[in-house]
């Protein structure tokens, strides 16, 4: 009975090794919060937590954006997007870099590239990629610098898509338009796999019910106060 | 930045603002692009050649020293630097000719005709035999923003990483704490949503 007892706990630690997340709530046994994967990308510093010091490790490296007039009409949006209760605990910010981006760091701070905002064509497109960051602060952001070498998991993504959509079009924006921006980010795409995940994350995008919903688009504002 | 200069605008362009623009020929009867100069309270704003000269009413500026192929607007820098010789003057003290002027790689000789507006033709002549016939135009009064007359900017690449003066790598703390300082007062906010008929102005459909 004891070696039988000894193989089910071996195949259960392995499956915990496999899908930790899914292990920890049923687990017998404490385990320890595993360490943060040992990417050259992840800000090594633990102590770092605090996003605003990620945030400024962010801007070293690439520039917040000396428009204060797009800064202004970024926030807009985001706040129109977070409603008049959860504006207030974000920051949106916009950077002078031509990698395509946008991420979340804690403590509410979002960050857009300009790269990304170049590819956009509406005021809602630029409402479902803040919102779904939104959605990505409210899980605790992240500490990994974007264009790094980790990217997020397929399935992570997938959900923030799903939830940014909601919050969007809540807002009464057509998140439906997000669909162009998965188009553009995919001639982009520098890799087979980049290009699979984008084609798969615009299938399940266009599966949810807010894509068909409607919604304002708004891309004239969009083109006078994000490109002009 | 130029030589350093000794002689005012005075009599040479209105003191008012205004705007006076020259035919620019060469001895060829080749045309060249109008030279475009702004004058105001003894300061100038030279378009010559492609480049452009600021006077401050003390000291010439611009971003590299005279070449062979803009060295022609030498005959409206040298009637207020040092370094020529000053051959004849009218009856107001006005140079008349200039010799020696010292133009990009050559020298020059440079004849100047005045009327009741001030400057109105200039003859150059390069030590080569070349040079440039410049005929005013128009005189007409103008309205400049005083940047105009500013020593104009040196400009640089594009930040690659950092910001002003923040090295590759580094933090910028300043920038966050610029973002944080972007501020919106729910008006603002609230006119914003209207406009668009987002957020609090979505349009309720009836069930």
């Amino acid at each position: 009975m004891t070696g039988r007892s000894g193989f089910r706990r071996f195949v259960f630690a392995a499956a915990c090794a496999t899908v930790s997340w899914s292990c920890r709530a049923t687990a017998p046994v404490p385990r320890p919060v595993p360490p943060p994967a040992p990417l050259a990308a992840v800000v090594a510093d633990p102590g770092a937590a605090d996003g605003r010091e990620i945030a400024a490790r962010l801007f070293g490296r690439d520039p917040l954006t000396p428009d204060a007039r797009l800064l202004r009409y970024v926030a807009l949006v985001g706040r129109a997007v977070a409603g008049p209760a959860r504006g207030g605990r974000y920051r949106f910010a916009v950077t002078e870099s031509d990698l395509t981006y946008a991420t979340a760091f804690p403590g509410g701070i979002v960050v857009v590239s300009r790269g990304l905002v170049f590819l956009m064509q509406s005021e809602a497109e630029l409402a479902v990629t803040l919102s779904r960051e939104m959605c990505r602060s409210d899980a605790g952001g992240t500490r990994e610098f974007p264009g790094s070498a980790a990217e997020g998991e397929a399935a992570r993504e997938i959900e923030l898509d799903a939830c940014g959509a909601r919050a969007a079009s809540a807002a009464g924006y057509d998140a439906g338009a997000f669909l162009h921006l998965f188009g553009a980010l995919e001639e982009r795409a520098t890799s087979v796999r980049e290009k699979s995940d984008l084609d798969a994350r615009r299938e399940r995008f266009r599966a949810l019910p807010e894509s068909a919903r409607g919604g304002k688009l708004l891309a004239e504002r969009f083109r006078s106060s994000a490109i002009l | 930045m130029l030589a350093a200069l000794f002689l005012s605008t005075s009599g040479l362009f209105p003191t008012a603002p205004t705007l006076t623009v020259f035919r620019v020929r060469d001895f060829g009867g080749k045309s060249y692009d109008d030279v475009r100069i702004r004058s105001m309270e003894g300061k100038l704003h030279i378009e010559a050649f492609g480049r452009v000269f600021v006077f401050t009413g003390k000291q010439w500026y611009s971003p590299k020293p005279l070449e062979l192929e803009d060295s022609g607007a030498v005959a409206f820098l040298a009637p207020f630097e040092s370094g020529s010789r000053v051959a004849a003057v009218d009856g107001s003290g006005r140079a008349t000719v200039l010799l020696d002027v010292p133009a990009g790689p050559r020298r020059a000789r440079v004849e100047y005709r005045y009327d009741g507006a001030g400057l109105a033709a200039v003859n150059l002549v390069f030590s080569d035999g070349s040079g440039y016939q410049f005929r005013r135009t128009s005189a007409e009064p103008g309205v400049f923003p005083p940047s105009d007359f500013e020593p104009p900017r040196e400009i640089g690449p594009p930040p690659k990483a950092g910001g002003p003066g923040v090295p590759a790598g580094a933090t910028d703390r300043a920038a966050v704490d610029r973002l944080f300082a972007v501020v919106i007062g729910d008006p603002e906010q609230a006119d914003f949503e209207r406009a668009g008929g987002v957020g609090r102005f979505v349009p309720r459909i009836p069930r």
